[in-house]
């Protein structure tokens, strides 16, 4: 076994040399390297592309941010539908006591899968998606700074996504030699680490890789939203969702390598005895600080963006610009700089010393502050706004009441006495739920149908969006709320059966919350079903947008960069109507 | 694309989200009360006035409490709005 996995490894070393070897011959790199020249207002990158190939070498071959963009998206789409199954199974299981359909060994495997598949291959590449599209448009740059790192940061994730599933099909096919990872997704030690499945050393690889490819995008955001601006976006009016994204990035800088440096010692753990965690020699408690120094800091990449983007579309349907601009992008920035300081909240069930609890409880609650204050400017711009209810804004209200939900259970799990009764129960998967699904996910929403037009050149249909929007909030509510209420009546998390005394617990109530939840998981799913369905029959047959400024932005004076380039692009069409590079150009017939 | 367009007013909207999260601290209460018998204590509003531990008691203070401290910050909102257009 050891050899076999030793072998493996040498082998994957190999093969990223040689890939490393034959990419630096393919082209010359540095001519496309825009700050060679020194800082490039506006120039051009050398990236324009007049001519891009036809059919699939295309899209193997950009490196233009809108294709990449748009890669990212199908690639979410895909981890979001896997992650989504994968739950739906397990929430089955749940629906009554007993292990009755599925393997316990195979819930943990979903359950892992679930857990990894939706914060790193769905959440992060999905925010990447519009990050990748939208930037470049918003600071007025011909592309990113780095068009070529960008599409080999975007093609490390299908590996990585094959490395983190393998186990699911290897395991038929090495009858059961090797199987789905079985760690959660924060793979404490010592289960992570004496777990002999090979199955986790994949996946703790392809975790790496996803880490890498996080990682170079974040560098290239952040040197193309400090070099490549145009001279009329200053720091002054750079837009709401370039901040966040900035943020963000920087957050990944200094989280996702100290990730990738634990991954390193948990496989040197496994595969060569060395002993960073295990009990004897090293400390179990040290892997847990590694993890959630980086853990948490994960919480905010994910959630800021998605901040920004309710935060950019929001006064769009409000008829008026965002309440306190300024201090929304301060709460950003002091919420990046504060959540590397609460890791340890984590950690209060572990025995470590009460007064470094004391301290990581006062500044957890401290966080809450900036997240109040975005809160508070968001109510504030509705308040006296006329609101549009189309389905961006539908999503962006119900960001914020799911967000109010989240926050306020959040802040009773920080405080220590009421974390150590909820620590490891429902309550906290409820909790963070209301924000992974019910807010981060939301903005994603808004921001799917929000720049719908943009991305295809097409309208969606606004009745299915609408379907989309309420299952998916009722199915939300329905889900997480069970689980507060699940968490309360002591429900652990992470088990695929339950039996509680009845003397004490009402086990009527327990399976009938548990069967609440699943309903509320297979409305979700439905909800999810039409979207996809709207957005893939809408992109192929959809009418097609030839308005400059289909949600009329320019009566409230708020018609974005990334509008405007819309707008140049439609009348180009219009002019030309030949079909050259642009899509809506080919058919664009009088028919609306 | 059609351009006609229906508004609906911000204030009705965000004190329908106030109600409606208000509601579901009360909703909790409630259900806590009716499941959780026997081992509870008796909550204090404001570490004052206290509550009986049944469920009507505990889903009054659900509510009240999240009314109070949601609507401070919507007494806020309001405030700063009458002050400072845009
Ligand atoms: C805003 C975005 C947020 C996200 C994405 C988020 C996400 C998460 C996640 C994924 C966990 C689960 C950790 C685990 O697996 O054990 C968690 C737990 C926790 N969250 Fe949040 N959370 C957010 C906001 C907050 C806020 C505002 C607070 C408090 C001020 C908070 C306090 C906590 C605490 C204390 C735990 C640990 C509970 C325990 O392990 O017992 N979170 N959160
Ligand atoms: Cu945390």
């Amino acid at each position: 076994m050891a050899t076999g996995q030793l072998a493996l490894t040498v082998l994957m070393g190999v093969f990223l040399i040689a890939v490393a070897a034959w990419l630096s011959r393919v082209e010359d790199w540095r001519s496309y390297a825009p700050l060679s020249g020194g800082g490039g207002y506006g120039r051009e990158t050398g990236t324009a592309h007049e001519e891009k190939p036809a059919g699939l070498i295309r899209w193997l071959t950009t490196v233009d941010h809108k294709d990449i963009g748009i890669l990212y998206g199908l690639y979410g789409t895909i981890a979001f539908i896997w992650g989504g199954l994968a739950v739906l199974l397990m929430r089955v299981e749940l629906a009554s006591p007993a292990q009755d359909v599925i393997e316990m060994s195979f819930y943990n495997g979903l359950l892992t899968s679930h857990g990894i598949t939706m914060l790193f291959l769905f959440a992060t590449p999905i925010i990447a998606a519009f990050s990748n599209y939208f930037i470049p448009l918003l600071i007025g740059a011909d592309d990113m700074a780095f068009p070529r790192i960008n599409a080999i940061a975007f093609w490390l994730l299908p590996p990585a996504a094959v490395l983190i599933w393998a186990g699911f099909f290897l395991d038929p096919l090495t009858g059961g030699q090797i199987q789905a990872a079985q760690t959660s997704w924060t793979m404490y030690t010592p289960l992570s680490a004496e777990q002999a499945n090979p199955g986790v050393d994949l996946m703790l690889l392809g975790l790496h890789l996803s880490g890498v490819s996080a990682t170079m995008g974040a560098i290239n955001f952040i040197v193309t939203i400090f070099t490549e601006r145009n001279n009329k976006v200053n720091w002054a009016n750079l837009d709401i969702f370039s901040w966040t994204i900035l943020t963000q990035s920087g957050l990944i800088l200094f989280a996702f390598p100290l990730l990738g440096s634990a991954l390193i010692m948990l496989l040197l753990d496994r595969n060569f005895a060395t002993t960073f965690f295990t009990v004897g020699g090293g400390s179990p408690i040290l892997w847990q600080h590694l993890f959630w120094f980086f853990g948490h800091p994960e919480v905010y990449i994910l959630v800021l963006p998605p901040m920004g983007m309710v935060s950019y579309i929001l006064p769009k349907f409000a008829g008026r610009k965002l309440f306190g601009f300024k201090f929304v992008v301060y709460s950003t920035l002091a919420i990046g700089v504060l959540s590397f300081g609460v890791w340890a909240h984590h950690m209060f069930s572990t025995g470590i010393d009460p007064r470094l609890r004391a301290s990581f409880m006062a500044v957890s609650l401290a966080i809450a502050i900036p997240s109040a204050v975005k809160t508070f400017n968001w109510i504030t711009t509705l308040w006296n706004g006329k609101l549009r209810m189309t389905a961006p804004m539908l999503f962006c209200i119900g960001f914020i009441s799911n967000f109010i939900i989240g926050g306020v259970t959040g802040v009773f799990l920080a405080a220590v006495p009421v974390d150590l009764v909820l620590h490891d129960t429902y309550y906290v998967v409820g909790h963070f739920h209301y924000i992974v699904m019910g807010v981060i996910a939301f903005g994603v929403f808004a921001a799917v149908y929000y720049w719908f037009p943009i991305y295809t050149g097409r309208m969606y249909q606004r009745t299915l969006a609408k379907w989309h929007f309420w299952l998916v909030m009722v199915g939300t509510n329905l889900t997480f709320f069970g689980m507060l209420i699940l968490g309360y009546l002591g429900m652990p998390r992470r088990y695929a059966t339950y039996d509680f005394n009845p003397a004490i617990t009402p086990m009527q109530a327990i399976t009938a919350l548990h069967q609440l939840a699943t309903l509320g998981a297979f409305i979700l799913a439905i909800g999810m079903a039409i979207f996809v369905w709207n957005i893939v029959m809408s992109w192929i047959e959809g009418p097609i947008v030839e308005d400059g400024d289909p949600w009329s932005l320019k009566e409230t004076n708020q018609h974005g960069h990334e509008w405007h380039w819309h707008e140049n692009r439609v009348n180009r069409s219009i002019v030309a109507a030949d079909g050259g590079e642009e899509e809506v150009a080919t058919d664009g017939g009088e028919d609306e | 694309m059609g351009k006609t367009q229906t508004f609906t007013g911000g204030r009705r909207v965000v004190l329908t989200i106030y109600v409606v999260v208000v509601a579901i601290a009360a909703l909790t209460g409630l259900i806590l009360g009716t499941f959780v018998e026997g081992n509870l204590l008796a909550p204090k509003f404001l570490g004052l006035i206290e509550f009986p531990a049944t469920p009507l008691g505990l889903a009054a203070y659900g509510a009240l409490t999240l009314a109070t401290v949601l609507g401070v910050l919507l007494g806020l909102v309001i405030y700063v709005s009458d002050r400072y257009a845009e």
